[in-house]
């Protein structure tokens, strides 16, 4: 018994041993031996990585006046199970103002309850101000939404940003990367059931880069004047459709541009996709007589007739090549001035015969018909110039161009080809947007003007200018007359393709008015295009409202001329020339270029000894700063710039170009710098500054301090 | 009493030795872990605030006093009292099961008061004393089929009722603790052969996890196993018929048992399934299983730290101040926590299988034996759960996972067995 007593204990306590044994040896092989991987994946499933959304930039106007801006506001949702109290809070919130009724009712009817979004778009401040206190189950959600301060002035050109902050059309679409920015990641912790979790602290992966602005060459104030005097005309002519260009014809900057019909771009939800169409630069249309201008342009430019040339002009009516072409009125001999005054079909198709067609489709090319004129603007047409080697040509093409058929163009084509009449005949390129601003506002680059190619001569551009003032003033645009701003122009009238028949539509036609103000140093260039029934002229519909706008500018074309500085450097504020001695030419050059000054380089060498104008001087943006190169007195130092009133991001982007590393305290202007300003230093050195916000009248003591030591040099 | 006095230096030493030091020192080191572990676990967990923790302290008390009681008592007087104990915790077994509290499928709890008592665990104490008391009788021989079939019916009442809640793993801890009783008793290993051939062979034929493959791959496995069987019978001398018998038997259970996998709840197939394949379903029954391993593995050496587990804060673990707190354990204590704990264990049991040894009287040492298996068989069973190697079936882990009735009754064992020990001497 004892023998068995004592087999049966060391059975027992055999079996128990083992069992630790191999319990221990698991528990091993999951500490010790599969460790790092069991780790990794706890790390895995415990957190989650979620963007930190990144604030779009705004579209300001050329003043900087907002035009599009995103701000954080509440959108009201409701997480309610119970029909009875989801709808005691949709006709609250109704009642309120904060949800529309059609929404309320969608969401009263909706048999699946839970979450609903009641109100995604603007919910004001007094409609939340309205909302009862205490209801329950009624969310406020914080999201960044899109608003338009200036109200719905150009929806069209601006276009939509979708809820999810995404670009939809027009230059929301097209400078989707430079205005959305880049949304930084969180990683969040999460328990089992996904719920995030803030023990432990989320932590900031990557914090988010806010969106750049968009400074436009859109003035609010003229886009206003335009927007109200084209409604009104529109309305009065009873027109379908209608736009609007106003163009500063030195620069090329589009100044206005207002299409009808509008939309609201806050309830845009329900939209038809084809009213987001920026008819003025994404569709092409047959531009009639303003079209005249091409032969004409082509007859002087050849020197082949003056304006007292006489045509014959078949008393009205002219068979050719098979086809009728009649005037309004009947005309015998016509000077080719009167040619233009009158709009004559005949007189313009006689013209363009003699001097041939390579000649105006040479101009027409020159005028920039049949490309694009590169705006940058997705979708834009790029119109249709006919060619005898081109499919379409026939016998009768070259008379019917002549007079704006069988050519298609789009409104800012016409607009910049009048406005090449204006300038002189420099073929400028329509520009949306004048400069690229960075998250903070300050400017990163901007576009400058830009000539496609000299079209006319200076003295074609005069004789045309002088040809299209007397259009207004006797002959058929006479109603854009303005007294104290007298306009140049031109009419038009065209049959319009209906796009669905794909034939001349009968009831309707296109009226427009091309011209720019005042004649002899125009300085707005206007085209206006109205949709109406056929039995409108031009004449009567689009030449007075190009009137009334001339009007309603007189007097901003006149401040603007006041404040008129050298070509495109209207609103620009004077630079600080940066210190850039002792840097690597190609370091120097890039500081230069990234402060809006041109670098030149004189000298041998590839070190920066010296620059003229003095660094520190005050200059206009785009001055030329001419470097002079020597040797590297010691190779491998840099000089530490002076960068103490600078801010803090010129600073920066200036010890970087010297090759040094920043470590920045405090954010504005830069206060203290160490090293200080003028030590060699390795290249790679730290430097460490100091900036405050509240710096500016330290700031203004410095520039002004500079600018005495410049001027004592 | 006065023999054991009679030494004169070693009567002192057995004196002080009331308290055996080698069951009160683990036991009380597992009870801070697990007061520690348990704090960590509720006091940010899911499970509430400090509440749980207080309640669980309240426990700790309550057992330390009925393992003081329980040690104090004569054996005489416990083999006396026990079939009231058994009586007792049957009726309240039964009660359970009409007016039990329900939660998650599954009436185990029974409401006095404020208190909520799980009878299955003061069962399983009174079971230990009635079948040693049973066992522990003159007249009892477990060769003749009436005491083997009284021991038996012992056993499969707790068992059964306990079944019916549902709760396999408390029902099978019966089993297993009675089982180890009647050999501890001196069952023939030829009648263990019998006895235990029937589940093997059940789960042989229906539990296709364990040999994947076509049925005829485990008939060949089985074929082998029943003549294994056949063979060992018969060196014990049993006759032929008997043995032909036995196979017949197993034959029978063999076709049949398949249908018995069939009859099992979707949850404890579930649960089988899971034990043996985790990672086929980590979303569901797998997923606690899963959960624990990489608490376990994220551990490492030394461990997060006291209530610095993350899989344990952000509540992936589940269960954590109950079943799976040696999980939280290995998260915040690493490998070296996890393996202190699990030599406490080992000492306890090895010093409690050696007090059933030196026990004298047939009762104690069925009592020490019946304790210490109890304790190993909960223990084994919960930490090869957390570690993956076994199905999680909702066993706790003694001296630390959280639940008041079963914390009373481990402590109250544990009384009985310091109470064994200390009068090992006597008859």
């Amino acid at each position: 018994m004892r023998r068995d007593g004592d087999r049966r204990l060391a059975v027992f306590l055999g079996l128990v041993a083992l069992g630790f044994l191999v319990l221990i040896a698991r528990a091993a092989q999951f500490a010790i031996l599969e460790h790092s991987e069991l780790e990794r994946i706890a790390r895995a499933q415990q957190t989650d990585q979620v963007d930190l959304p990144a604030k779009r930039g705004p579209i300001l106007d050329r003043h900087g006046r907002t035009l599009s801006c995103t701000l954080e506001n509440p959108s009201l949702a409701v997480r309610l199970s119970d029909p009875q109290e989801r709808r005691r809070i949709l006709e609250a919130s109704l009642r309120a103002g904060a949800c529309t009724p059609a929404r309320a009712r969608a969401l009263a009817g909706e048999r699946n309850a839970g979450f609903a979004w009641v109100n995604r778009r603007w919910v004001s401040e007094q409609a939340l101000q309205r909302l009862p206190a205490g209801l329950a189950g009624l969310e406020q959600h914080s999201e960044l939404k899109r608003f338009y301060p200036a109200g719905a002035v150009a929806p069209q050109l601006l276009g939509l940003v979708g809820t999810d902050g995404v670009g939809l059309s027009g230059l929301e679409w097209q400078y989707q990367e430079h205005l959305a920015g880049r949304p930084g990641r969180l990683l969040q912790f999460v328990t089992g059931g996904g719920r995030p979790q803030n023990a432990p602290p989320a932590r900031v992966l990557e914090p988010p880069r806010d969106g750049g602005g968009l400074l436009l060459t859109i003035d609010q104030q003229i886009q206003e004047i335009v927007r109200h005097r084209l409604r009104q005309g529109a309305a009065a002519a009873e027109a379908r459709e209608a736009f609007a260009i106003v163009l500063d014809p030195v620069g090329g900057e589009i100044r206005a541009l207002v299409e009808l019909p509008e939309f609201d771009p806050l309830c845009a939800e329900a939209l038809d996709p084809a009213r987001l169409h920026l008819g003025a630069v994404m569709d092409q249309y047959e531009p009639g007589s303003v079209l005249k201008i091409v032969p004409f342009c082509a007859a002087f430019e050849s020197g082949l007739v003056t304006p007292a040339d006489t045509f014959y002009c078949h008393e009205g009516e002219r068979c050719v090549h098979g086809c009728c072409i009649r005037d309004l009125h009947p005309y015998g001999f016509l000077t080719v001035a009167e040619i233009l005054i009158k709009s004559s079909n005949i007189g313009a198709g006689r013209l363009a015969e003699c001097c041939g067609w390579q000649r105006v489709c040479a101009m027409a090319q020159s005028l920039g018909f049949g490309t694009p004129t590169g705006i940058a603007f997705g979708g834009e047409a790029s119109g249709h110039l006919p060619h005898p080697l081109r499919k379409g040509w026939s016998e009768r093409s070259l008379i019917t161009m002549a007079y704006g058929q069988e050519i298609a163009a789009t409104g800012v084509q016409v607009a910049a080809a009048f406005a090449a009449i204006a300038n002189g005949g420099r073929l400028m390129r329509p520009r949306l947007v004048s400069a690229f601003l960075d998250a903070g506002g300050e400017i990163e680059r901007r576009t400058r003007p830009e000539m496609i190619r000299r079209a006319l001569s200076p003295e074609t551009a005069e004789t045309m200018r002088l040809l299209l003032r007397d259009v207004v003033a006797h002959g058929t645009g006479r109603a854009a007359e303005v007294p104290h701003c007298p306009p140049a122009g031109k009419t038009g009238t065209a049959q319009w393709v209906d796009p669905e028949t794909g034939t001349y539509s009968p009831d309707e036609h296109l009226l427009s008015f091309a011209g720019f103000a005042p004649h002899d140093d125009p300085r707005c260039v206007c085209l206006v295009m109205l949709r109406t029934r056929a039995d409108v002229q031009a004449g009567g519909a689009a030449a007075p409202i190009f009137g009334r706008i001339i009007e309603d500018l007189t007097w901003i074309l006149q401040r603007d001329r006041w404040a008129r500085t050298p070509l495109a450097q209207a609103v620009e504020r004077p630079i600080v020339v940066p210190d850039v001695r002792g840097l690597r030419a190609e370091a120097a050059r890039q500081a230069l270029r990234r402060n809006d000054l041109i670098p030149v380089l004189e000298g041998p060498g590839d070190c920066v000894t010296a620059c003229r104008p003095a660094a520190y001087a005050l200059v206009q943006p785009g001055s030329v700063i001419k470097l002079r190169l020597g040797d590297d007195l010691e190779r491998g130092t840099v000089q530490v710039p002076d960068v103490k009133g600078l801010s803090l991001r010129q600073a920066i982007a200036l010890l970087a170009a010297a090759d040094l590393e920043v470590a920045a305290e405090g954010g504005g202007w830069v206060v203290q710098q160490h090293p200080a300003a003028g030590t060699r230093v390795a290249g790679g050195t730290r430097c460490r500054l100091r900036a405050d916000a509240a710096a500016s009248q330290a700031r203004a003591d410095a520039l002004r301090r500079r600018e005495l030591v410049c001027r004592a040099r | 009493m006065a023999r054991a006095l009679g030494g004169s230096g070693r009567g002192a030493a057995r004196q002080a030795a009331f308290w055996d030091g080698q069951i009160l020192l683990p036991v009380m080191l597992l009870v801070v872990a697990g007061a520690l572990a348990v704090y960590s676990a509720t006091v940010h967990g899911p499970g509430g605030g400090a509440a749980l923790f207080w309640r669980h302290l309240a426990a700790l008390l309550v057992g330390a006093l009925a393992a003081a009681t329980l040690a104090y008592v004569p054996l005489r007087g416990l083999e006396d009292l026990s079939p009231l104990f058994y009586g007792a915790a049957m009726l309240l077994l039964l009660t359970v099961l009409f007016a039990g509290e329900a939660a998650s499928g599954a009436r185990r709890w029974l409401a006095i008061g404020p208190l909520r008592l799980q009878p299955s665990e003061p069962a399983k104490v009174a079971t230990i004393l009635l079948l040693a008391h049973y066992l522990a009788r003159k007249r009892c021989d477990l060769r003749r089929i009436g005491s083997l079939a009284g021991a038996l019916a012992l056993i499969a009442l707790p068992a059964l009722l306990v079944m019916q809640q549902p709760d396999l793993g408390t029902a099978l801890a019966f089993s297993a603790v009675g089982l180890v009783m009647l050999i501890w008793a001196g069952l023939p290993g030829w009648i263990l052969i019998l006895l235990a051939s029937p589940l093997v062979t059940a789960g042989l034929a229906s539990l296709k996890f364990l040999i994947p493959g076509p049925p005829s791959v485990r008939v060949i496995a089985w074929v082998p196993y029943v003549l294994c069987a056949a063979f060992l019978l018969r060196r014990a001398r049993r006759s032929w018929y008997l043995i032909l018998l036995f196979v017949l038997l197993q034959t029978a259970i063999a076709i049949e048992a398949p249908r018995i996998w069939e009859g099992l709840e979707p949850y404890q197939q579930a649960r089988v399934s899971a034990f043996l394949y985790p990672e086929r379903d980590p979303a569901g029954s797998g997923y606690q299983v899963i959960q624990s391993q990489i608490a376990i593995g994220s551990g490492g050496w030394l461990g997060a730290g006291f209530r610095k587990g993350s899989q344990k804060a952000l509540a992936f673990l589940p269960r954590q101040h109950t079943d799976f707190i040696y999980s939280v354990v290995g998260e915040e204590f690493g490998f070296v926590g996890a393996a202190t704990i699990l030599l406490l264990y080992a000492v306890l049991i090895f010093r409690g299988a050696v007090l059933a040894r030196e026990s004298r009287g047939r009762f104690g040492s069925l009592v020490a034996i019946g304790v210490t298996t109890l304790i190993f068989y909960h223990t084994a069973v919960n930490i090869a759960m957390t570690l993956g190697l076994a199905p999680v079936t909702g066993l706790p882990l003694p001296f630390l996972s959280f639940g008041g009735s079963f914390l009373v009754t481990s402590l109250g064992a544990v009384g009985l067995l310091i109470g064994v020990g200390a009068r090992r001497r006597e008859q």
